[in-house]
């Protein structure tokens, strides 16, 4: 089931690392990322990440292992959004073939 | 607050260094103790522990320095600290992060570093611990500047004792810490737009718990770990008490409901009581409060609660549904989702049925292990009574990890919150021995009892050392079977009696090894030796080893076997 993840993360710089492992820990394969700097000064960025999942279950417990991240502002599935609103969320959609 | 070039040796009166700038923070935040080792990374901050005359236990290896936090943070409910210098310090700590992370509890861990400019170039104890803690931690980092660690610090205190509790690791670059600091204002805001939780529950979602509870015919209560989080014990019986809910408890989640009330039917899990896992098995309604739902609790999740309505109360979103779904989810604090509940003035009648039928397992389907003549060898359960006989109601008791910690979980009443200390979600060897050196230190008026496996002791016995030179009156019961006896049942169990390297031929002299560092020691090996011992050196004031010489081949019973529903227990 692809799914499509977006997280809007704080500046440290182990975000994007800490992100991942949460996929790797699942065990979830990264179809695209795209990482990307959107805040002013205390930098925010914004993070669009494809993956695979088995069902809903594994789907819902993947944005709640990302939410729980102290880095983490907000973690959403997207995936139902329209191609649109996905765009507005991630900010560079034209690098991630995965879109 | 502004960096200044000046070093730290020649210290102006308005300039500090790095260093002293974090013992204060760490100070600020009610700190009266400290848990460490030095090194060459940390010599700073040595050197401002030294001027600032901070209480630190040197323990002798860095592993010990973290359980014995993890002990003082379970008993007091305070987070520990921690400090190691870089590379193999702060490798030595990743299994005590680990226990911490799982088990949720508070600590904040400083770990040294190679200084900023060779950070990356693998020079000399140099480890990435940031990348390594990551899984281990419940957050970790980096400070970059000395003007950053009085708001750092807060930060870091901020997230190990809020939400869920867990570990939370500074690294701290020499540099940073030997930079000379100008005080000016320390700057604590806390800047974390990432980090939330919420203590307070839905009134939605505890209603429609509430309503459950009111028309449950054969309800339960799981108590976890979560409510002694929360400090809710009192709330809890009151609780259960109100509405005739017959109470299990979890392996941490014992004391939370006192071992002796009439509605606890003791632990649930891989070696609970029968009554207990067949109250789980038979009930309509399971509540749990803060648990997570361990598999060692559920055995065979396909066959776990199969009538019932789970009810899920957690500080943690994530545990929701993580492993059971719920039917009622309720993400909130212990403490708070029962006060609410108890505002509510529904009172449910009582289920005197359910009660009694659950009362007749109890009855027929006791914990029971025969204590042998006064001199026959001893049964090793019947040491564990023996020390709660002596120890007091008020003893705090941990344990390491194997057959000894599940025959005390299942023979020592606990009546009183946080007075067990013990490695739940890790299992980790080597944990018992230094956790009571925590925990002794928290509360020096009380006894603290280490009972821990000849195999465990051997992990971390070093520590000695620490209750020689301060004099703690720690009691360490060794349960020596000369065997690792926990993998040597699974092997008697499951693998035909082929006890691969779990019967070492050779174990130190214990007493001996006890009177080498200026401890008593004393062996114990029939009943009789029991009933003499025990009186005298638990309540004497002087830390013991008491070695002993229990039946090496007695197993833990009753046991769901891996793969096995609750109601399948054998041994019962
Ligand atoms: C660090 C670590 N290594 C290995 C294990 C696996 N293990 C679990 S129980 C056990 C045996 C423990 O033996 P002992 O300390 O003598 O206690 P007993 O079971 O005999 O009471 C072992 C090896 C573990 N839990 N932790």
């Amino acid at each position: 089931m692809k799914r499509t993840v977006h997280a809007l993360v704080s500046g440290e710089d182990s975000a994007l690392f800490r992100v991942t492992a949460v996929f790797s820990r699942q065990k979830l394969n990264i179809a695209s990322l795209t990482f990307k700097r959107s805040g002013g000064t205390n930098g925010t960025s914004d993070m669009k990440i494809v993956t695979d999942v088995e069902n809903e279950r594994q789907a819902r417990q993947l944005i709640g292992q990302l939410n729980k991240l102290v880095d983490v502002i907000s973690a959403a599935d997207i995936s139902e959004l329209p191609d649109c609103d996905k765009e507005k969320e991630c900010v560079a959609p034209e690098i991630n073939p995965g879109c | 607050m502004e960096v200044k070039t000046k070093t730290a040796a020649e210290p102006e009166s308005r300039l500090k260094t790095g260093a002293d700038v974090l013992i204060q923070s760490i100070l600020r935040e009610g700190t009266d103790v400290i848990f460490g080792y030095p090194g060459g990374a940390v010599l700073p901050i040595y050197d401002a522990l030294y001027r600032q005359k901070v209480r630190h236990v040197l323990t002798r290896h860095e592993q010990g320095a973290i359980h014995a936090a993890e002990g003082y943070a379970r008993v007091s409910g305070r987070p520990g600290v921690v400090i190691a210098t870089s590379g193999p310090g702060a490798t030595n700590l990743v299994t005590g992060l680990m226990d911490a992370c799982i088990d949720s509890l508070p600590l904040v861990v400083f770990t040294g570093q190679v200084a900023t400019h060779v950070i990356g170039t693998d020079a000399f104890q140099e480890a990435d611990v940031i990348g390594i803690t990551v899984p281990v931690t419940k957050y970790n980092f980096q400070v970059e500047n000395a003007a950053d660690l009085p708001r750092k610090v807060r930060e870091a205190f901020y997230i190990a004792t809020t939400g869920r509790p867990g570990p939370v690791l500074v690294d701290l670059p020499k540099d940073i810490c030997a930079a000379a600091v100008k005080q000016e204002q320390a700057d604590t805001e806390i800047r974390l737009p990432g980090y939330r939780f919420s203590k307070e529950p839905s009134s939605e979602q505890v209603e429609k718990l509430a309503r459950a509870i009111e028309t449950a015919e054969k309800p339960v209560l799981l108590a976890g770990a979560g409510i002694l989080h929360a400090k809710a014990a009192d709330l809890v019986r009151v609780f259960a008490e109100k509405h005739h809910l017959p109470v299990v408890s979890t392996l941490l989640g014992l004391g939370s409901f006192p071992a002796s009330h009439p509605l606890f039917l003791g632990m649930g899990g891989m070696h609970g009581t029968y009554a207990a896992n067949m109250a789980i098995s038979e009930c309509d309604l399971l509540i749990n409060i803060g648990s997570r739902f361990d598999d060692r609790l559920t055995g065979n999740l396909a066959k776990f609660a199969p009538n019932a309505a789970v009810a899920h109360v957690d500080i943690d979103p994530s545990e929701i549904g993580k492993n059971v779904r719920p039917a009622i989810p309720v993400v909130g604090d212990a403490r708070s989702v029962l006060e609410k509940l108890l505002q509510r003035t529904g009172k449910s009648g009582e289920k005197r049925e359910w009660l009694d039928h659950l009362g007749l397992y109890a009855r027929t389907h006791p914990l029971s292990f025969s204590a042998g003549k006064d001199n026959e060898e001893l049964a090793p359960q019947s040491v564990i009574r023996h020390v709660f006989r002596h120890a007091g109601e008020d003893a705090i008791v941990t344990t390491d990890v194997g057959q000894h910690q599940m025959w005390t979980a299942q023979y020592y009443p606990f009546n009183r919150p946080n007075r067990w200390v013990t490695s739940g979600g890790l299992g980790t060897m080597g944990f018992g021995f230094p956790a009571a050196i925590g925990a002794q230190i928290a509360e020096p008026e009380k006894t603290v009892v280490s009972i821990v496996g000849d195999g465990g002791f051997q992990m971390t016995l070093q520590e000695l050392a620490v209750i020689a030179e301060l004099n703690l009156p720690v009691k360490i019961v060794i349960m020596n079977n000369h065997a690792l006896g926990m993998v040597r049942q699974w092997q008697e169990a499951f693998y035909s009696k082929r006890y691969a390297h779990s019967i070492p031929s050779m174990q130190p002299d214990f007493i001996r090894l006890a009177e080498s560092y200026g401890i008593r020691g004393v062996r114990v090996a029939t009943e009789e030796e029991a009933r003499r011992v025990f009186p005298e050196v638990l309540r004497d004031p002087q830390p013991w080893v008491i070695d002993c010489r229990v039946k090496q081949m007695a197993n833990v019973l009753p046991m769901v076997a891996p793969g096995k529903g609750l109601n399948e227990m054998i041994g019962v």
